[in-house]
């Protein structure tokens, strides 16, 4: 295992940056996927639809790839912060006791 | 002797394919290329955090720089395709309208041969047949012409669809887009490095000078990478930042509006998705001509867009009407408490001061635009009555005039004129006091000041001046009237005053406040016979203000109704002679649509 310190105030800053950047790749990706190709001549609607493919293909892997990061750093700041609230509550109920 | 009759023309080719359809496709993937060149760009930025260091950090910046690994080329690639099919629309379009004109020409052909046939039937042996032949003579000509060009139109459409293929073959996967000589390098970069260029430090002059000079490649390029810069980029052409914007737009608007369904929008954002909405709807709004027969549509033109502006209260401006080339342009700028979510309502301000000008001159072509450009104070805010957010303000609406002049063709200036309410007029003074304002004419309403440099209509730099500040309007009266007023805490001279040296219209409305009404708010001075309600009707439809501001907006200067200024006689307080007078109910001219 190596050191894998992580700074909190990062953490909660990067969570906020990829979950935005998630949300514009699932949308873009999304009207990539979606884009209509009928409007070609059928001359060539064909090629068209066929680079819409493979790039839907391709941005939808960049999605992804964005969105397992958001995922993982949501979720490790999700897990801070109720790491911190279980440890804020621990601490309050110790205090109560003495009172 | 016998007569030969051209054989019909065969039916002209069908020709497949929508432009309007391609556009929409084009546009969308120039909106994912957007968003990916912004993946690249960001990821790279954020792959490292100040203060964490590590390993962690060193694996977290493993993961972004694959996940951003082709994101540029992505966006290259789709960027080249979507100018690529923006171009084959264009000549689609074109093929299309001459395929009609060829099928309008066959049918036509088709029956002058057959009406020729039916005379040579009836001719007698003995007729002279000269003039039939020659009519068949000129047939034959015709049959040329139109055959040739159906064969031309084919041609075309095969090299229509040629040149889009080899984008698309250059462009078909990571490998092809990095193996063309020059394989994933943005144009952008470099146009961006030229002198001029946004954000370079030069004038809005120099901006548009530096489009000028741009290939039109170079030009897609800084619009796919760079929008939020080229859509706020005063001297560009309007169009260019109407696209630029857009695309900003929809993608703020879908990505945001996810979140938001999600409940994972973070609270910062709340009010950038707030803008994104109010701006998007402001588009919706539509606007018909009030002179033009048949009636059409006026088109809004999202001429700024930053819903992050001024801590998130947001920057945004609409058109109506394209202000680089109409004749008449005005830029209304807002006063307090306006925010990028107000664009939604306040745009019809800008739409009836349109209407205004247009039925004042409807051979002339009008432009306006609402202006929310600079951090206006909250109406409840001391700083309502501090100069310092319309000095800062100023500084933007100068730099946005300029912006508007240089954008328009070299030799073909507008009439230009900003109109400047409340707190806007204050902003707007600054703007003329401080920096000159470029403009023909500088309109007041509901003034409370120009700002303390502008102790008369002369200090503003040479515009005609113009107020129309209602008697029945609190706002109004804030301004200093000799030993009245508020003197080193109010917003300048009263310049709806004689001696002010402007020229005061009317802008009374038949239901302005009762004499009986106060609108009492804490400010010293006589607010007797006034309503706020007073201080928001100026753009409002039948009303002597917009009736007047239509008219100097168009260069009807004669036209306007003028009004007797406010004085300050020694023995009493400020009187204002519009206070007796009885308003008039101007004609109805706003067109309303089904909204």
């Amino acid at each position: 295992m190596g050191d894998y310190t992580v700074d909190y105030a990062t953490l909660f800053e990067s969570a906020k940056f990829w979950r935005e950047e998630n949300a514009r790749l699932t949308t873009a990706s999304a009207r990539l996927t979606d884009a209509s190709t009928t409007g070609f001549g059928s001359g060539v609607s064909g090629d068209v639809a066929s680079f819409v493919s493979t790039w839907s293909t391709t941005v939808s892997s960049t999605a992804s790839a964005v969105d397992e990061i958001a995922q993982n750093v949501d979720d490790a700041h999700a897990a801070y912060l109720s790491a911190d609230f279980e440890a804020q509550l621990a601490f309050e109920a110790w205090l109560e006791d003495a009172s | 002797m016998s007569i030969t009759i051209p054989a019909d023309v065969p039916i002209v080719p069908w020709l497949s394919g929508s432009p309007e359809q391609v556009v929409a496709f084009a546009d969308d993937l120039l909106s994912v290329s957007v968003t990916l060149d912004d993946l690249d760009t960001t990821a790279n930025a954020n792959s490292t955090y100040d203060g964490w260091e590590g390993a962690a950090a060193a694996s977290y910046g493993t993961y972004v720089g694959a996940a951003a690994e082709n994101a540029q080329t992505s966006s290259l690639a789709l960027r080249a395709v979507a100018a690529a099919a923006d171009t084959y629309a264009t000549e689609l379009q074109r093929l299309l309208d001459e395929r009609e004109r060829l099928v309008d020409a066959r049918t036509t052909f088709n029956a002058d041969c057959d009406s020729l046939r039916a005379s040579v039937d009836a001719a007698a042996p003995e007729d002279d047949l000269s003039e039939l032949r020659a009519v068949a003579s000129e047939l034959a000509t015709r049959r040329t012409t139109i055959v040739d060009d159906i064969a031309t139109m084919e041609t075309d459409t095969t090299a229509n669809e040629d040149d889009l293929r080899s984008v698309l073959t250059a462009n078909a996967s990571v490998a092809a887009v990095l193996a063309a000589p020059g394989g994933g390098i943005d144009p952008a970069d470099a146009a961006m490095g030229l002198p001029g260029a946004p954000g370079s430090g030069g004038s809005a002059q120099d901006t548009a000078a530096w489009w000028a000079a741009l290939t039109p490649a170079q030009r897609y390029a800084v619009l796919a990478a760079h929008p939020e810069v080229i859509g706020s980029a005063d001297g560009l052409p309007a169009e260019v930042r109407d696209e630029a914007n857009r695309a900003l737009l929809t993608a703020d608007l879908e990505a945001l509006e996810l979140l938001d369904e999600q409940g994972r929008l973070p609270s910062d954002l709340r009010k950038t998705l707030e803008n994104a909405q109010a701006a998007h709807e402001a588009l919706g709004n539509v606007v018909v001509d009030p002179v033009s027969d048949p009636p059409v549509e006026v088109p809004p033109l999202l001429h700024l867009y930053d819903p992050n502006a001024f801590d998130g209260e947001g920057a945004v401006a609409i058109a109506y009407g394209n202000p680089d080339t109409a004749d008449n342009v005005s830029t209304i700028v807002p006063g307090t408490t306006v925010k990028g979510t107000s664009i939604a309502g306040d745009v019809r301000n800008a739409e009836n001061l349109y209407t205004s000008a247009r039925v004042s001159d409807p051979n002339a072509t009008t432009s306006t635009i609402l202006w929310i450009g600079y951090d206006s104070p909250e109406f409840t805010d001391l700083s309502v009555a501090s100069e310092s957010m319309a000095i800062a303000g100023g500084e933007r609406l100068a730099d946005y005039v300029d912006g508007l002049n240089a954008a328009r063709a070299e030799g073909d200036p507008a009439h230009m004129s900003v109109v400047g309410h409340s707190y806007g007029s204050t902003t707007v003074g600054r703007a003329a006091t401080d920096h000159g304002l470029a403009v023909d004419d500088i309109i007041a309403i509901g003034s409370p000041g120009l700002g303390d440099e502008a102790q008369n209509a002369g200090d503003l730099g040479g515009p005609e001046v113009w107020v129309g500040n209602a008697s029945r309007d609190p706002v109004a009266r804030l301004g200093d009237n000799g030993w009245v007023g508020l003197g080193a805490d109010g917003l300048g001279q009263d310049p709806a005053e004689q001696g002010f040296g402007a020229t005061r219209f009317e802008a009374e409305d038949v239901n302005r406040a009762d004499e009986s009404e106060s609108a009492d708010w804490g400010f010293t001075g006589n607010m007797d016979g006034t309503s706020f309600d007073d201080h928001s009707r100026y753009f409002n439809d039948g009303t002597e203000s917009l009736h007047n501001m239509g008219r100097i907006v168009a260069g009807d200067d004669g036209d306007v109704g003028v009004a007797e200024g406010t004085y300050d006689p020694w023995y009493s307080g400020p009187v204002d002679p519009e206070f007796d007078r009885d308003p008039q109910a101007q004609p109805s001219i706003v067109v309303e649509p089904d909204r």
